[in-house]
Parts: structure tokens; sequence; C-alpha cells
């Protein structure tokens, strides 16, 4: 059993040399010789990992003196092949108007406010948040209550 | 929070002597606030509400032979708390003489000449005074109308 | 039981600390999310937003003999409450008598909070009020400074 384990693996060995031999010039003196030979990492689009967080939900605090805001920062990571992109954009629903439930007479609206424009990731990222609020600029007149409006993020990928 | 507005009113109700512009603000559940409401002594118009009037009849009569003779007047009053109408009849002159149109005279006293009202506020009280002309005097005079002028001074008093 | 119940507080503990990251949410695919927006019934500091104010005069003159047109006691407020909620303004009497210490003036209120309860019919309402003081009796005591208090009190229903 064992002579035929070891020839089993003298021949696998023998294999494996001949590999090399079919790839670079082979080495066949015992005294120094060198070859350099290149090694590639191959990669593609199928490789790209993202990972964009946003919040569950955005709270804004009452004020009955002026504006008030909510924070909807989102952050991103990603690891992307070069050439592939990644774009975030945030909007406000409905023109930002906010309701109660159920529906009543008043309403409030909020408009996005920070960095408000889509923003574009590409290559390596490691948690890059991107300020963001929700914010009602007035609450003047308005019944005291929980008003629940829409944002959506929307996440946009290309690849190489 | 209800302390402090407890001593916010209690400022506001002494400040209030002084300028009655302040008010109190009820901001909490249940809270409470008081507004003191209070009479002034001066009417709408700016007047002095406390005020007395003394009536004096135009005509005061004394017959011939009259040895006394009670003539009276009336006081009405709206006054402060404490106060009355004191009144005091005089002859003008002080000659206590009475004449007629030929300047012929009439000797008189006077009785009972100072009266004060029982209250602040009295309506129409009357007070009584007398002209005394002796016997003697009415035998002595020429018969005619004899007049003379007299003089009531009124005045606030405490009572 | 002991090491049961350690187990499932270490498991409340270990949840505790780990709602702040349920307040966010992860996407790995292209697409939209969508996010509510939401009001607080608190402010930045967490203290109710709903407010009102009721103001009343400290003190109401009235002149000997009244005013020719009536007097009366002007009160005012501002709300903005919580959805559903009014105000409910009422006094502590309807007639009274105004006093020097001796004598007395009677006097009775009419209108806003003395017929009835002044309820307000909307949330966020202001308006300016007024409540009448009849005063009788004048002529029959000494002139001089008569009072007697008023109390507002006032509640969110």
């Amino acid at each position: 059993m064992k002579k035929i384990l070891a020839v089993a693996l003298a021949v696998v060995m023998m294999f494996s040399v001949s590999v090399l031999a079919f790839a670079a010039n082979p080495i066949t003196q015992d005294t120094d010789q060198t070859e350099t030979i290149d090694v590639y990492t191959v990669v593609d689009a199928a490789d790209d990992t993202y990972t964009v967080t946003v919040p569950a939900s955005v709270a804004i605090p009452w004020n009955n003196d002026g504006a008030s805001s909510g924070t909807a920062d989102y952050t991103v990571s990603c690891n992307l092949v070069a050439g592939s992109t990644l774009q975030v954009a945030a909007a406000a629903n409905d023109g930002g108007v906010m309701n109660t439930d159920p529906v009543g007479d008043d309403t409030l609206t909020f408009a996005l406010t920070g960095t408000t424009e889509a923003q574009s990731f590409s290559g390596y990222v490691t948690s890059q948040t991107v300020d963001l609020d929700a914010t009602v600029s007035s609450f003047e007149g308005v019944a005291v209550g929980e008003y629940t409006g829409t944002m959506t993020y929307t996440v946009t990928y290309t690849a190489v | 929070m209800k302390k402090l507005l407890a001593m916010a009113l209690a400022v506001v109700m002494m400040l209030a002597v002084c300028v009655p512009a302040f008010a109190a603000d009820i901001t909490t559940d249940g809270g409470t606030g008081t507004a003191i409401i209070k009479t002034s002594t001066q009417t709408a118009g700016g007047e002095d509400g406390a005020g007395f009037t003394v009536t004096i009849p135009a005509e005061n009569t004394i017959y011939w032979d009259a040895q006394s003779t009670s003539l009276t007047y009336t006081v009405t009053s709206q006054l402060g708390p404490n106060t009355g109408v004191q009144v005091t009849v005089d002859d003008t002159d002080k000659a206590y003489v009475m004449t007629d149109e030929n300047d012929y005279t009439l000797a008189y006293t006077l009785a009972d000449t100072t009266g004060i009202t029982t209250s602040p506020v009295v309506n129409a009280q009357a007070f009584a005074y007398t002209v005394n002309v002796a016997e003697a005097a009415w035998n002595a005079a020429v018969v005619s109308e004899y007049a003379d002028e007299l003089t009531f001074t009124a005045e606030l008093v405490a009572i | 039981m002991k090491k049961v119940l350690s187990v499932a507080l270490a498991l409340v503990m270990l949840f505790a600390v780990c709602v702040p990251a349920f307040a966010s949410q992860t996407i790995t695919q292209p697409g939209q999310t969508p996010v509510d927006v939401v009001t607080l019934t608190t402010d930045i500091n967490g203290n109710p937003a709903a407010n009102f104010t009721v103001t009343i005069p400290a003190t109401v003159s009235i002149p000997w003999y009244g005013t020719t047109g009536g007097d009366s006691i002007n009160w005012s407020y501002t709300s903005q409450l919580n959805i559903g909620e009014q105000l409910q303004i009422s006094l502590d009497k309807t007639s009274g008598n105004l006093t020097n210490g001796t004598d007395n003036l009677p006097y009775t209120l009419s209108g806003d909070a003395a017929d009835a309860a002044y309820v307000t019919t909307d949330e966020v309402e202001s308006a300016n009020c007024s409540t009448a003081i009849a005063v009788t009796g004048w002529d029959d005591v000494p002139v001089g400074a008569y009072t007697d208090t008023v109390t507002f009190t006032v509640e969110v229903v």
C-alpha cells in the first residue's frame, strides 16, 4: 500500500513539474537559475460589491419657533472593479407632503437639505457618509401630531 | 412651574396698584389665574363719585308775633366711608337784625344752627334750625316785611 | 431557573445594545427604497410640543356708577394643541359682591366663560374674549374702592 501511494505521489509530482514546464522556461540545472513569471489576478464586474445604508425612518422633532430637521444621512461602502460605478440619489415623494393617519385637515411639508444632488462612487470606498436632512420649515398653525411623508433612496449600479 | 406662576401672579397684583396694565398668562393644563375687579372713586367722566347736596327752601316764612319759628333744610350725600356733611347756619353780617324797605329793624336770634349727617349715604336727611324773635321785639316793631340773609356753610367732617 | 433568567437578561441587554443598529437598513441591490419621514410630538429637547396661553388682566377697574357702554373682563387665548384636543376656560363664579370690608356692591357676570365654560373649536386657535360685569347698588354705599377676585381655570379636554 505504501509503495503504491509513494508511486502515486511521485506521478503527481511529475505532472506538477510538467505543468510548470508548459508555462515557462524550465529550470533544468541544479545550479542557481532564476526565471521571472507574471502573476495576474483576474476579476470582472461580477466581483463588484456595495452596501448603501439608509435610515429605517427619519424623525423630525416638533418646533413651535421655526424649522426643524431629521437626519437622513446615508453611508456607502463599495468595492468596484475599475469602470464600474455606483450612484445614490434621494428625493422627497409627493413634494414632501406629510399627513396624519387618518388624514386630517392639516398637513406639513418637508424638503431635503444638505447634499441633495445624486452622488457617484467608484473603486474602493469605506463607510463614506453623505450628509442629508429632511427639514420642515414651519409648524405654525398646525395641530400637533405625527405627520408622515415619504422619501426614496435610489441606487443605480453600472457595471464596467 | 406652579411656584413660579404663583410668584409671578403675586408680583403682578402688587404692581396692579400702580399700573393696572399687567396681565397674567395661564399656560398649564389645570392652571388658574385671578382678575381683581376694583371700583374707582371717579366716574367714567372723570368726576369725583362722592358728593352731597344741601337743599334750602327758597321761602322761609316767620309769621308775625311768632317768638320761635323752626325752619328746615335737607342734605343728600354719598361720600366716602366715615364721612358726613356738617351744615352751619348763621347771619351773613352777624348783626342778627332783620330790616324792611324803610330800614326799620327787628332783632332775632338763631338756635340749632349746626347739623351733621349721620351716615356717609343719606337721602334728604332733614335738619331744623330756629329763628327766635322776642315778644318785646314784636311789640316794638312797625308792622312790615322784615328780612335778613342767612349763610349756610357745608363741609365734610369725619363721623 | 437562575441560569435561564441570567441568559434571558443577557439577551435583553444584547438587544438593547443592538437597538440603534435596527434604525437603519442596508441596500445591496440597485433599485428604490422608500423611507418614512415622521414628525414627533415633542421638541428637540423632548418637551411636549402642544402649548397654549390664556391671558387675563390682573386688575379690572370700574368707574363709579360704571361705564356707559358696560364694563367687562377682556381676556384672550392662543393655542396649538395635539390633534383632537380643545381648551376649556371656566370661571369660579357668575355673581358676587365687591366689598370694602364693610359694605357690598353686588355684581353679576355674563358672556364668555360665564354663561357656560368656554370651549375652543379647533386645536389651533386664537381669539379675544369678553366677560361682562354688571354692578348694582351704586347709590346705596359709601363711595370708595370695592374689590373682588374672579378666578379663571384652563383645562385641556
